[in-house]
């Protein structure tokens, strides 16, 4: 009987050392290629590879952390293999292209934006995302690093999808009501029926298109270019805008015309000129201008100074060029001379001789001398 | 029967109603006298100096020039009107003919007689703060001729100085805002009547002579409602030991060299003609004791106006009406 119990006591130790009977068939080892992998156990660094740990039972979850790999997640299961030697995969680029474009991408978890698309991150985990454009349906997404992904955007009901084309493209379309800038042709839209688009193209006059129920699939849209107008005229006359408007620059002069527009044509010496423009103008303009007429004060004796009625404004001394653009009154004086005004104009002689005539004294005339019938006191 | 004699009640009320207009009216009419007897009170009260006359006439104003003769050096003092000078000068700068300003005798005289009257001259201003006697500037220029086909010349810095000597203290002093010419009466035996004289300065002019003759057409020159002639009072009396009242009150007032210059100034033979042929002003060294001694003078005068003396009848009749100067002025402290 005692060697039986005795026998049972052995059979108990045996079980209790079973565990450690084992003990060298439940140690691991996690290697990485490349090494130094950060491993984390719920949230929690516990090492780097190569990692050695013991496993008796259960399943342990780890992930891989190295910079510019992607991330790994990895369970071990104590009757898994004890030896595991991973491969990290380099971060490259996911990309994310849609129908239409320009639709945003806004990360679940915290949403932030992302880009819009088309678009290129480098994903070193996976990110649930979702995809929202106006007038089509939200689209979720989960992004996996490093893979490429193409999604046709759904549109809502009641809008439209159409593909727009011009020529040449690279149009700028635009929400007429709303002037917000959408995509460039060619580009595929949805929006609401009704909805007028406007194609701006410089060099081009704008075209529009609305959409509507019957709208094709593909619009092309033609776009007309703009009439260019060169304005010529004398060597360093200058162009402004009219009716005071400012300087624009020298001629030649060219600028695209989409509407009627007037320029001013100035230059010293010369009648200003007004020239109106319109997209069915000619190319090329030249603007003839007609020379102020310049008159020649001359005065007897020389010298004297010609100037402007108050003198306010000294034009010189004579002999004297004045341009005579039009009826104007000027004032020349000489010591001791008379003043003289004169009217010049356009008309007038292109010599103008002004004989100055001597001042003349004034006579104070003595009628007589105050008789004097007084006594001295 | 009775109520025959008895005014109905509608009868009554007119003669009420009437009765109320009246003593309204009456009131009414009372309170209009009263207001008017006030007004009237008040513009009495205004005070009117009995020896201070002027003109009823327009502010005005004279440029003084003096102009001498080529020959001699021989001077002579005009008297222009500024109006229309400031016209002629405001369109020199293109006068090409020349034009003509004829100047009455009476504003034209010799300096030495001008000297004789300067004493007794304070020039004042206008109502523009203008000087009423200026020197003529160089702005306008005039070729003087005389009756006797002279040639006189203007000299402007001669003109400038006899202003700004002769009347160094008012000379563009506005405190004293009126011209004033001081006169004194004096009344002298001739022949067993009276000979009345008006006495301005060094000249004693006899009346009505003077007027007839226009020895005091002069006076023209400051007929404007901003100058006043000053009646300082009558020279006929003193005490015999002097030459006169002035030279009297030279020497009791102790203006001893004064009263030296001024009796060998009238002792002097020839004085008139001697006065015709100045020709300078020279102040401190002048010919004439009332200029020379002008601290003695002002003194004098002070005195004379402090006496506030009232003028005699004749100064009226003879001297200040047929001149005009027929107004007498208000006295207000402020438009001395």
């Amino acid at each position: 009987m005692k060697k039986f119990l005795k026998i049972i006591n052995f059979a108990k130790l045996g079980v209790l050392f079973l565990p450690l009977i084992f003990s060298g068939c439940a140690s691991f080892e996690l290697e990485t290629f490349p090494e130094k992998a950060e491993i984390y156990e719920a949230e929690e660094k516990i090492g780097e590879t190569p990692y050695r740990f013991e496993q008796f039972s259960g399943e342990r979850k780890f992930t891989l952390k190295k910079s510019g790999y992607v991330e790994k997640e990895l369970t071990i299961s104590s009757l898994g293999e004890k030896d595991s030697n991973i491969k990290l995969e380099k971060v490259k680029k996911t990309t994310l292209n849609t129908v239409p474009t320009d639709v945003r991408v806004i990360r679940t978890r915290d949403s932030v934006e992302l880009g819009r698309t088309s678009l290129s991150l480098p994903l070193f985990k996976p990110e649930v995302v979702v995809l929202e454009k106006e007038g089509y349906k939200s689209y979720p997404l989960t992004l996996e690093p490093n893979q490429t992904y193409r999604i046709d955007m759904e549109p809502l009901e009641g809008f439209k999808s159409v593909y727009f084309l011009t020529t040449p493209s690279g149009a700028e379309i635009s929400d007429r009501s709303v002037g917000d800038i959408i995509s460039k042709t060619p580009s595929l839209v949805s929006a609401q029926e009704g909805t007028e688009f406007e194609f701006n193209l410089k060099g081009y006059q704008p075209s529009f298109y609305m959409i509507n129920k019957r709208s094709p699939d593909r619009v092309f849209v033609e776009l007309i270019p703009v009439p260019q107008v060169t304005i010529d005229s004398l060597f360093g006359a200058e162009i402004f805008g009219a009716a005071g408007g400012e300087k624009l620059g020298e001629v030649p002069y060219t600028e695209l015309i989409k509407e009627v527009r007037a320029f001013e044509i100035r230059k010293a010496g010369y009648y200003p000129k007004t020239v109106t423009v319109s997209p069915e103008s000619p190319s090329d303009i030249f603007v003839k201008l007609e020379p102020i007429p310049i008159k020649r004060i001359v005065t007897s004796p020389e010298g004297a100074i010609v100037a402007r009625i108050g003198q306010n404004e000294v034009l010189g001394m004579a002999p004297i060029n004045i341009l005579a653009g039009s009826e104007r009154l000027i004032e020349i004086s000489l010591d001791g001379y008379a003043k003289r005004v004169i009217g010049i104009g356009p008309d007038s002689p292109d010599e103008i001789t002004i004989e100055l005539q001597p001042l003349a004294k004034d006579r104070l005339v003595l009628e007589g001398i105050q008789n004097a019938t007084f006594e001295i006191y | 029967m009775i109520d025959k004699f008895i005014p109905s009640r509608d009868e009554q009320g007119i003669f009420e109603t009437f009765s109320d207009l009246a003593l309204c009216t009456l009131a009414i009419t009372l309170v209009m006298l009263s207001l008017l007897a006030t007004n009237i009170g008040q513009r009495i009260n205004i005070q009117i100096s009995e020896n201070q006359f002027n003109m009823d006439s327009a502010p005005l104003r004279s440029y003084f020039c003096i102009s001498e003769t080529l020959r001699d050096n021989s001077a002579l003092v005009h008297f222009l009107d500024a109006d229309v000078v400031d016209k002629l000068t405001a369109y020199r700068d293109t006068l090409t003919q020349s034009r003509i300003v004829t100047l009455p005798a009476g504003r034209t005289m010799t300096l030495g007689n001008f000297l004789l009257l300067a004493p007794a001259i304070v020039p004042g201003i206008d109502q523009n703060g203008l000087s009423t006697l200026s020197p003529l500037t160089d702005l306008w220029k005039a070729d003087v001729i005389s009756p006797q086909n002279e040639k006189f010349k203007i000299n402007l810095s001669a003109s400038q100085s006899a202003i700004r000597d002769l009347f160094p203290i008012r000379h563009l002093d506005e405190s004293l805002k009126r011209s004033r010419i001081y006169i004194e009466s004096l009344v002298k035996e001739n022949g067993g009547k009276e000979k009345y004289y008006v006495v301005i300065g060094h000249a004693a002019y006899p009346l009505p002579e003077a007027i007839e003759d226009g020895s005091l057409e002069w006076l023209r020159s400051f007929e404007s409602g901003t100058a006043d002639i000053y009646y300082l009072g009558d020279l006929t009396n003193y005490k015999n030991d002097y030459v006169n009242k002035r030279h009297q009150f030279f020497i009791e007032q102790g203006f001893i060299e004064c009263a030296m210059s001024y009796k060998d100034f009238k002792d002097q033979e020839n004085l008139k003609s001697k006065i015709d042929n100045i020709n300078n002003i020279f102040i401190n060294d002048s010919f004439f004791p009332l200029i020379k001694h002008s601290d003695a003078w002002n003194s004098y005068i002070n005195e004379q106006l402090i006496a506030d003396p009232d003028p005699p009848a004749w100064f009226y009749k003879e001297f200040l009406v047929p001149l005009g100067f027929d107004r007498m002025v208000m006295d207000i402290p402020e438009v001395q």
